[in-house]
């Protein structure tokens, strides 16, 4: 049976999607305002967070107005309330860009103390994740979502390495602490990206399947209810 | 948006008792309106003032102004045939009269003049067309309207009434003799018909107003408590009552 509810979810749909390219541009563009110690793209990136700030808002008028006016029930419900978590897990990402951009700047004042070698592959890496929740969330593909889950470890180990060798040349040379300091928030704000875009596989998986994999939650029902 | 239909001060009594009360509302075209509100609390009363049925109840005396298409219909000159044709309506329980499917869809256009020949089967088939039950008996018109489902007797009815041509539909709980499903299925008509009519819908399912409805009116003890966008109404009313009403906590 056709429903015009369908229609309205579609759009739903679509407002989160746009908003998500955005965000993943934001993330990009923020890494590379850095990495080109571009000052203007890093205003740009502070500039355009209020535009999605609004989209958010937009997206979460809509999410409750579509519960209040349609009474969703199963997968729609699943469906809607995914949305409005995404959304708040994209916000919050724009949010590690302007983190990264306003370090940027920082960054931009002293001649860089190192090259950037791993810093490039975190962002990409963090970037690519977003990108393919994105498309996961579009297609329905939790399978898609699951290997998003299984590349945030890439992003962890190349954040505790970062960390590492920053902080050592820290030691030798105290005077690129301000700017050390500055590398490993920029690199831990990348790591937050990348986690998010783990949450958003995570409800990838729960509307598509029901099943929710967060902190392996069945699991340890599984174990609770074996010890009870 | 210019409204189709503008209620201003309208008072109705039965006898003695005040039904309606200082009522003023403006009815956007091709949009669905609901009416909603406990029982007793005027909508069908409301609802029948916008073509006059209440005419038909003795005793009932009403004061103020409607104007359709700018034209006051409460003056006692108003042509109330015309007023029907174009202010159609459609009931609770359906009501097909025990005549054929397809005497049914063209009595009212036998009752408003003379169709030229050929006219009719063109307008059955439209109208069921529009309400989507040509496919199913379009080999079967001469059978009697009694022997459908319920939900095909209401589409029925509304065929019957959308074949005289009106602009707008007055819907007076159309669904509350059907299922869930047919339920569902005759909302999505009435979205469907509201590209092409006026429609206004009373029902006490609140979440049926909120799903088929652009604008909602929520009337209580025959006055309007609050009226608006139906976005509105359901995720933020203006009005404590209106609240309580939609949230169950009262009515």
């Amino acid at each position: 049976m056709k429903r015009h509810f369908d229609d309205e979810l579609k759009r739903l749909k679509e407002k989160l999607f746009r908003m998500g390219l955005q965000v993943e541009e934001t993330v990009g563009k923020a890494a590379q305002a850095l990495f080109e110690r571009d000052q203007k793209k890093a205003e740009e990136v502070m500039k355009g967070d209020q535009e999605i700030n609004l989209c958010e808002i937009e997206i979460d008028e809509l999410g409750h107005e579509l519960i209040a006016l349609y009474q969703p029930t199963a997968v729609d419900l699943r469906f809607i309330t995914m949305v409005l978590k995404i959304n708040n897990d994209l916000e919050r990402m724009a949010d590690q860009a302007v983190n990264i951009a306003e370090k940027a700047i920082e960054i931009m004042k002293e001649p860089p103390m190192k090259p950037y070698v791993d810093l490039p592959k975190a962002a990409d890496a963090a970037r690519g994740m977003v990108r393919e929740a994105l498309k996961a969330f579009m297609d329905r593909d939790p399978a898609k979502a699951k290997e998003i889950l299984e590349r945030d470890d890439v992003v962890d180990e190349i954040n505790d390495r970062i960390y590492t060798e920053v902080q050592e040349l820290m030691l030798k040379k105290p005077e690129s602490i301000r700017q050390g300091v500055a590398l490993i928030m920029v690199s831990h704000n990348l790591e937050r990206v990348a986690d998010l875009a783990t949450n958003i596989a995570e409800d990838v998986i729960y509307v598509s399947r029901g099943i929710d994999v967060r902190h392996h939650i069945r699991e340890r029902r599984e174990e609770k209810s074996q010890t009870a | 948006m210019k409204e189709k239909i503008i209620v201003k001060n309208l008072d109705l009594y039965y006898g003695n008792f005040q039904a309606l009360q200082g009522v003023n509302l403006g009815i956007k075209p091709c949009q669905v309106t609901a009416v909603i509100g406990p029982s007793g609390c005027g909508k069908s009363t409301f609802l029948r003032c916008l073509n006059r049925m209440n005419d038909l109840i003795e005793g009932v005396r009403v004061t103020g102004k409607i104007l359709i298409d700018e034209e006051e219909i409460l003056q006692g000159g108003a042509d109330l045939v015309r007023l029907r044709k174009k202010v159609g309506m459609v009931f609770q329980r359906p009501n097909p009269f025990p005549l054929s499917i397809f005497e049914n869809v063209c009595f009212g256009m036998k009752v408003h003049g003379r169709p030229r020949s050929g006219e009719l089967e063109e307008v059955v088939e439209k109208s069921l067309r529009a309400v989507g039950l040509w496919e199913e008996l379009k080999d079967l018109l001469d059978e009697s309207a009694l022997r459908l489902s319920l939900e095909q007797q209401q589409r029925l009815c509304i065929a019957r009434v959308l074949a005289v041509s009106p602009e707008v539909l007055l819907m007076d709980e159309p669904c509350s003799a059907l299922d869930p499903v047919a339920t569902l299925r005759i909302e999505e008509l009435v979205h469907e018909m509201k590209r092409d009519y006026t429609i206004v819908v009373v029902t006490h399912n609140m979440q049926q107003a909120a799903r088929i409805s652009q604008e909602t009116a929520y009337f209580y003890l025959g006055e309007i408590v609050e009226f608006g966008p139906t976005e509105k109404i359901f995720t933020n009313p203006s009005e404590k009552k209106t609240e309580d009403y939609i949230t169950g906590r009262f009515g």
